[in-house]
């Protein structure tokens, strides 16, 4: 006989209750932490990923020859298609791109299909009698753009016993409007590993 | 006493003269090393320019950068460098740049941090693109990945 077992059960319970209770007491810990950091928690898509797609195509399309030859170019941006199994907000890696080369001050962006709506419902509201005619915003007077930006994501997913590989692939185009013609183009390969244990 | 005015007159030119000589300032020339900018200090070996421009974020061991040239591409400054891992097994370091504008402040958001993997004993060559002409210079900052944080 082990001398735990000659211990009465109850005389183990405030010890049982104290663990219950320290347990309980256990607080999560929150801190701030690096938000451009390498982001390593899955293997999902994360956000050193969203961040790193978009300042390689900024660059990238800031040092292309459509840019750098045209004086401030005018833009649109057009779907970028998940193609992946997995979900990813698209937009959000488009609102980054756009933001970046907003920001370079060498291109300019036209309103997109997705706000479009907004856009047109602005110009109906100034055109309405509450507004002063001379200064509200006229119809008739939007810029259309002369690139479209569009691209995909794609994937591909391998799984083994103990490892499983994720490759991203994202590829944008610029495509000139009026001829459709393709001015631009580049990709961004990212390659995830994880290693069970 | 035409002969004291004119001998006055010439001490007064040449203080004139010299005082001119102190007040007068170059503008100092702004140095270049291996196509990237320097400010004012002079470079004079591949070893000072990395030495100057590579900094890290914690301790980086057996990871080092070996040689980096820039030149301008556009209005756009350009960076290729290469890394090199002196290491007998894999590495995983990120890099990132900081950019600085002609006044010396911060020119632009923080880049994020860039992963590289490192095969053993190998060397990676990386180009980096100023992301708007106000970035005129740059601080390359690497990172080790394998230490746990």
């Amino acid at each position: 006989m082990t001398s735990l077992s000659r211990v009465r059960p109850l005389a183990l319970l405030p010890i049982v209750l104290a663990a219950v209770l320290t347990a309980g007491c256990a607080k999560d810990t929150v801190r701030y932490g690096d938000a451009k950091g390498v982001e390593t928690v899955t293997n999902q898509f994360g956000s050193t990923d969203l961040q790193m797609i978009a300042e390689s195509m900024t660059r990238s399309l800031l040092n292309s020859q459509v840019v750098t030859d045209a004086k401030r170019p005018v833009m649109t941006v057009q779907e970028v298609k998940n193609k992946t199994s997995e979900y990813i907000d698209t937009r959000s890696i488009t609102d980054s791109i756009r933001t970046e080369l907003q920001k370079s001050g060498r291109v300019r962006f036209a309103v997109d299909q997705a706000d479009m709506q907004q856009q047109v419902d602005e110009l109906k509201r100034q055109q309405s009698e509450l507004y002063e005619k001379s200064k509200a915003a006229q119809v008739g007077k939007m810029v259309g753009a002369v690139y479209r930006l569009e691209g995909n994501i794609t994937s591909i997913v391998k799984q083994a016993k103990d490892v499983t590989d994720v490759y991203y692939k994202f590829n944008l185009q610029l495509w000139n409007i009026d001829n459709g013609l393709m001015e631009w183009g580049d990709e961004k390969e990212i390659r995830k590993t994880t290693t069970k244990g | 006493m035409k002969r004291v005015a004119m001998i006055s007159m010439l001490m007064a030119a040449a203080l004139v003269g010299c005082a001119s000589k102190k007040t007068a300032t170059v503008p100092e020339k702004p140095q270049v090393a291996y196509g990237c900018p320097m400010g004012s200090k002079p470079v004079y070996s591949m070893e000072e320019l990395i030495a100057s421009k590579v900094q890290t974020a914690g301790e980086v061991t057996d990871v080092k950068v070996k040689e980096m040239r820039c030149m301008m591409q556009g209005d756009l400054l350009r960076i290729d460098f290469t890394i090199v891992n002196g290491a007998s097994t894999v590495r995983r370091v990120a890099y990132r740049f900081d950019w600085i504008d002609r006044n010396g402040m911060k020119a632009w958001n923080d880049d994020s941090w860039k992963p590289v993997y490192l095969y053993e004993q190998s060397r990676e060559m990386v180009v980096g693109t100023a992301p708007a002409a106000t970035a005129v210079d740059f601080r390359l900052v690497l990172l080790d990945q394998d230490k746990k944080r």
